[in-house]
């Protein structure tokens, strides 16, 4: 009888244990190792914020075409409009991309074209004020007054093709 | 007073007897394994990912590449990274130092507001000549042998079988070891969930096939992610190339995934 009482109680506390098991324990944990499984599957599974050039593409394909061809090339369309998820949803437009016009867009091609100690020496920086008065342009002047900000040599190669063709008939002529 | 004595010691020998039951009962129960696939051959699809990562795929080798003579310090990373992990303000899954060198050697190392709204004025505080200066992006290292993993108590931050470093945030309990633990200092409590957060190397935007945010960022390529074992790939190349790769605090043992291109002894 008192055997039987203890057995009672010892499959009583594995019970406990098994159930208690059941029910704390997540269902995938140690599916790969000592933690939830599971996580990894939510960890992946998670939204994304910024999408690639690839998802502008098909609206703005002339200025991808422009910008993909030039020499910002390997910028990403969102470091400078924000993330593509603000904008479209399920193919359709939900909300607008910012453009930054007048000091704001200086402020923004400075952040990666001022001359700053630390840049490597081949990238393309200018010092701002020095940069307007050595072109004697306004020193109100923004960027896409001259540049095209999807490919800032846009113009610049236009003249300088428009000089060589001059200059070739120049010598022709004479 | 004899009566009681014996009381005593009658209670006494019912008390070791439970605490010996008690113990062995105990011990019994330690023998219920875990239930672990690693220890026993599952047959079956483990195919739920919808994602192109297979957590079990160990023929990919993934490594995230700073090239330190690419970065510009435009601070592109640290925005999309805050954006696309929703990042609170202050704190930083990513950030980019600054490092300045004198013709005395003293360095001067800044990262103001981990260097997010980019470098475009020079330090103005310093009065010798500058020898020479360059930017370092950090982000998680994604070590083989993550000391954060283990000194974790609850088991809520682990490397999955591909090798990323994630946190459970449902099961953290933000006692902050693994703050403490990191040698690279990537990880935080974050101040909205209230739980350990840290770079993943985007997980969740590689296993859907796109690169991390902030390597799709980056506007010069310094940042560079990409399988070893896929000769292919950029990082494979540099690599198998004779370029040097460093990885910080080698002598620690943790063993990187992160390798640094052209990146000096200070940063070391």
């Amino acid at each position: 009888m008192f055997y039987l009482r203890l057995v009672l109680v010892f499959a009583g506390i594995v019970a406990l244990v098994l159930i208690g098991r059941a029910v704390l324990i997540p269902k995938s944990w140690g599916e790969y190792g000592y933690y939830r499984g599971g996580y990894i599957q939510e960890e992946a599974s998670r939204d994304l914020v910024y999408g690639t050039n690839k998802s502008c593409e098909k609206c703005h394909e002339e200025i991808y075409e422009l910008k993909a061809e030039g020499t910002h090339k390997r910028l990403s369309c969102e470091i400078c409009h924000g993330p593509v998820t603000v904008h479209v949803k399920d193919g359709k437009k939900i909300g607008d991309m910012p453009v930054r016009k007048g000091d704001k867009q200086i402020e923004l091609c400075l952040t990666c074209h001022a001359k700053v100690a630390g840049r490597p020496e081949k990238f393309p920086m200018i010092e701002h004020i020095k940069h307007l008065e050595e072109l004697d342009v306004k020193l109100t002047h923004t960027c896409d007054q001259c540049h095209t900000v999807h490919e800032p040599l846009e113009n610049m190669n236009i003249i300088k093709k428009m000089h060589e063709l001059r200059t070739l008939k120049e010598e022709v002529s004479q | 007073m004899k009566i009681d004595q014996n009381f005593i010691d009658k209670d006494r020998r019912g008390f070791i007897e439970k605490v010996v039951k008690g113990s062995i009962a105990g011990s019994l129960m330690l023998m219920i394994p875990m239930n672990s696939k690693l220890f026993a051959k599952v047959a079956g699809d483990d195919s739920k990912l919808v994602s192109l990562i297979d957590p079990k795929d160990k023929a990919k080798h993934y490594a995230f590449m700073v090239d330190v003579t690419g970065c510009i310090g435009c601070g592109s990373c640290c925005v999309a990274d805050r954006k696309e992990n929703s990042v609170p303000q202050g704190q930083y899954r990513t950030w980019v130092e600054r490092y300045v060198i004198d013709i005395y050697n003293t360095v001067y190392v800044d990262s103001p507001e981990g260097g997010e709204k980019g470098y475009s004025k020079p330090r103005t505080d310093i009065k010798e000549k500058i020898k020479d200066a360059f930017f370092v992006p950090k982000l998680c290292n994604m070590c083989e042998e993550p000391s954060c993993v283990q000194v974790c108590p609850v088991a809520a931050t682990f490397k999955s079988p591909d090798g990323f470093v994630l946190v459970d945030n449902s099961h953290c309990v933000a006692c902050g070891y693994c703050v403490q633990a990191c040698p690279y200092g990537v990880r935080f409590i974050n101040n909205d969930t209230k739980t350990a957060d840290k770079c993943t190397w985007c997980y969740h935007r590689i296993s859907k096939g796109k690169l991390p945010a902030c390597v799709n960022a980056c506007p010069t390529g310094a940042r560079k992610f990409g399988d070893l074992n896929d000769p292919k790939s950029e990082v494979a190349k540099i690599y198998n190339s004779k370029t040097v790769l460093k990885v910080l605090k080698k002598s620690l043992g943790n063993e990187p995934a992160l390798f640094y291109v052209g990146a000096h002894e200070e940063v070391i």
